[in-house]
């Protein structure tokens, strides 16, 4: 087999990750809510470790300009996926080093340099992995090999010093609170947008005169942005509530979690509609023709035929609906619908970097696992006849 | 839009909805002002977004430019998955408030649907165009210039108007940040309970998302080439 030349992939990376021992890797406040100060590679970890990391990252730079032969793809894997791990150990002992004898109150947060190199690692391990796709037992398992290290040193409370996990135990039960109901809005309003959008998905397809209005509100709602939208729709529900007292009882408020699920429900009717009509139209004819053949009734045509072959396609409706809703879920949290948006918006009025980091990265997060159950329930679901092979 | 920006209107259309409220206009700016706000907010980021995500597109479906599209499509696939707000959050914590980190997310975010759609589109121009191309004696400049881009604007087009059309949103919330624009009469109203401040600031929005929506629409089907698929 004839290798590629050398992966400037790599070589890109491995100077991103030199760089990085020329920035900050700490910044320590006095405070959580005190300016910083840096704290640079030879500061955060004892000589030995700072030369270490410098090595590995020369190592890597060398064997990137190499022709890229799959022993260099190995060497290449195995370095990514050490330094990753190793970046963020070499943090959080540092933070647990130089926070020894400061006040409780004290925080270290990951400096730019540790951002740079966990990116860094990322470009090493992604090309290198691509390039052993021929290998896909050795590379789900290099694969695993980062993330399940730094979740080990996580377990092992290596990166308790952390302003991040500081603020995470502070939060914690907030935390659990905030995530189930973040979830609850998210997936609610996609599941009761699915029953609402499926129908109207079909119904275009099946009635030409109903095509157009439906694609036409739903492409306005889905323009409309968020805040704008939420706003809109407290308005109306305020004067509901007021004029009918009863409604306040069942807790539908202008505010609140009502007025977010309304506009959630709204928002996720676009992709799942777009993805059913799509769906139902690259049905093959000959697929109808078949079931035809064989005396299947137009209902059993539907049933049988077309819509579990739209299966696929409407899956990626609701996945991007989901992925859309996680995040204008996190904007309800402003209209006081409560959610992972909470951190984001309390840190940003308390000015607490790590609180807003918490936030945030809670969101990414869960939605990006989120995106894998989708994935994998939308592959669980594509019909036998239609997987590809090798999936 | 002119009706839009008349404090007198709009006196009289929220009196006429809130009798009840003593103060109608959300007093910090005028309309006019926070639309100002808003449209530059928008112009600044899109067109650094433009400037930066076509010629990257470009440059990783180039033969020097290949091993860098792998990443580049697997990374904005990956950012796609992220929250528009998380990524204007974590801007604070780099850039501190207002302006700078509202413009840094809004061009981060609006990045992805770019470039991807610059790929997208440049990887569906068929190979017998290209082909074609090169048999007349153009040069590979000439080709992108007058084969590729051409064919592929459709598409770049449609991945401007993602962009767009998700940075208008974006930057309502960046009020959050001290950005300004549209997004503060909200937030001003959802503080001090005035329906009338967050419909001032929730129509004209929106109406602005409405219109650069249908007016990149406009330009779109102006341009020959491939439909949009995505």
């Amino acid at each position: 087999m004839e290798y590629p030349g050398p992966s400037r992939v790599a070589t890109l990376g491995s100077l991103m990750g030199v760089a990085s021992l020329a920035l900050p890797w700490l910044t320590v406040r006095s405070s959580r809510l005190a300016e910083g100060e840096s704290i640079s590679l030879l500061g955060t970890a004892n000589t030995l470790t700072a030369v270490l990391i410098a090595a590995l990252w020369v190592v890597v730079l060398a064997l990137s300009l190499r022709p890229a032969t799959r022993m260099n793809a190995y060497a290449l894997a195995c370095l990514g996926a050490t330094l990753l791990p190793l970046t963020l150990l070499t943090a959080g002992m540092g933070a647990e080093r130089l926070l020894a004898d400061a006040p409780a109150v004290a925080r270290a947060s990951l400096g730019g340099a540790v951002w740079l190199s966990l990116l860094a690692g990322y470009f090493v391990l992604h090309t290198s992995l691509s390039a052993l796709k021929d290998r896909p037992c050795a590379r789900r398992v290099l694969m695993l090999i980062a993330p399940g290290l730094i979740l080990l040193l996580g377990l092992l409370g290596a990166f308790e010093s952390l302003a991040l996990s500081a603020e995470f135990t502070g939060n914690e039960q907030r935390l659990a609170r905030e995530t189930g109901r973040h979830l609850a809005l998210a997936l609610g309003s996609v599941f009761i947008g699915a029953l609402i959008a499926v129908p109207l998905g079909i119904a275009a397809t099946r009635h030409r005169r109903t095509e157009r209005p439906i694609f036409l509100i739903a492409s306005t709602i889905e323009t409309v942005p968020s805040l704008a939208l939420f706003g809109l729709i407290i308005a109306p529900l305020a004067a509901l509530s007021f004029a009918y007292p009863a409604l306040r009882e069942l807790g539908i408020r202008g505010v609140g979690a009502a007025p977010a699920l309304i506009a959630l429900i709204l928002y996720s009717l676009l992709p799942i509609v777009h993805n059913t009509y799509a769906g139902l139209k690259q049905v093959s004819p000959a697929a109808l023709d078949a079931g035809r053949g064989m005396g299947m009734s137009n209902r059993q045509l539907s049933w049988r035929v077309e819509y579990p072959l739209a299966i696929p396609l409407i899956g990626e409706g609701i996945r991007t609906a989901t992925i859309q809703s996680v995040g204008n879920t996190a904007v309800a949290a402003l209209i006081g619908a409560g959610g992972l948006g909470h951190f984001i918006f309390q840190g940003l009025g308390q000015a607490a970097p790590d609180l807003i980091l918490l936030g945030a990265l809670s969101v990414i997060a869960l939605a990006l696992v989120l995106d894998t159950v989708a994935r994998s329930a939308i592959k669980m679901l594509t019909p036998r006849g239609l997987r590809r092979e090798g999936d | 839009m002119i009706l839009i920006s008349q404090d007198a209107w709009w006196i009289w259309f929220l009196g006429s909805l809130f009798p009840a409220e003593s103060q109608l206009l959300h007093p910090r700016a005028s309309l006019q002002t926070l639309v100002l706000q808003h449209v530059a907010l928008i112009g600044i980021s899109s067109s650094l977004t433009i400037a930066i995500g076509v010629p990257l597109g470009i440059l990783v479906t180039r033969t020097y430019g290949r091993p860098f599209l792998g990443i580049t499509s697997d990374l904005t696939a990956l950012g796609q998955t992220f929250p528009p707000v998380a990524v204007l959050a974590l801007a604070v914590p780099l850039t501190g408030f207002g302006f700078r980190p509202t413009i840094l997310a809004l061009v981060l975010y609006g990045l992805l649907p770019v470039v991807r759609n610059t790929i997208a589109g440049l990887t569906s121009v068929p190979g017998e165009a290209r082909d074609a191309a090169r048999g007349l004696g153009m040069t590979g400049a000439q080709i992108l210039l007058r084969v590729e881009l051409p064919l592929a604007a459709r598409i770049i087009l449609a991945g401007i108007r993602t962009s767009v059309v998700i940075n208008v949103g974006t930057a309502m919330v960046g009020a959050v940040i001290g950005a300004g624009g549209l997004g503060s009469p909200i937030i001003a109203g959802l503080i001090q309970n005035n329906l009338a401040f967050i419909i001032q600031g929730a129509l004209p929005a929106a109406f602005l998302a409405l219109l650069l929506d249908q007016a990149i629409a406009g330009v779109e089907t102006l341009v020959p080439g491939n439909r949009a698929t995505a």
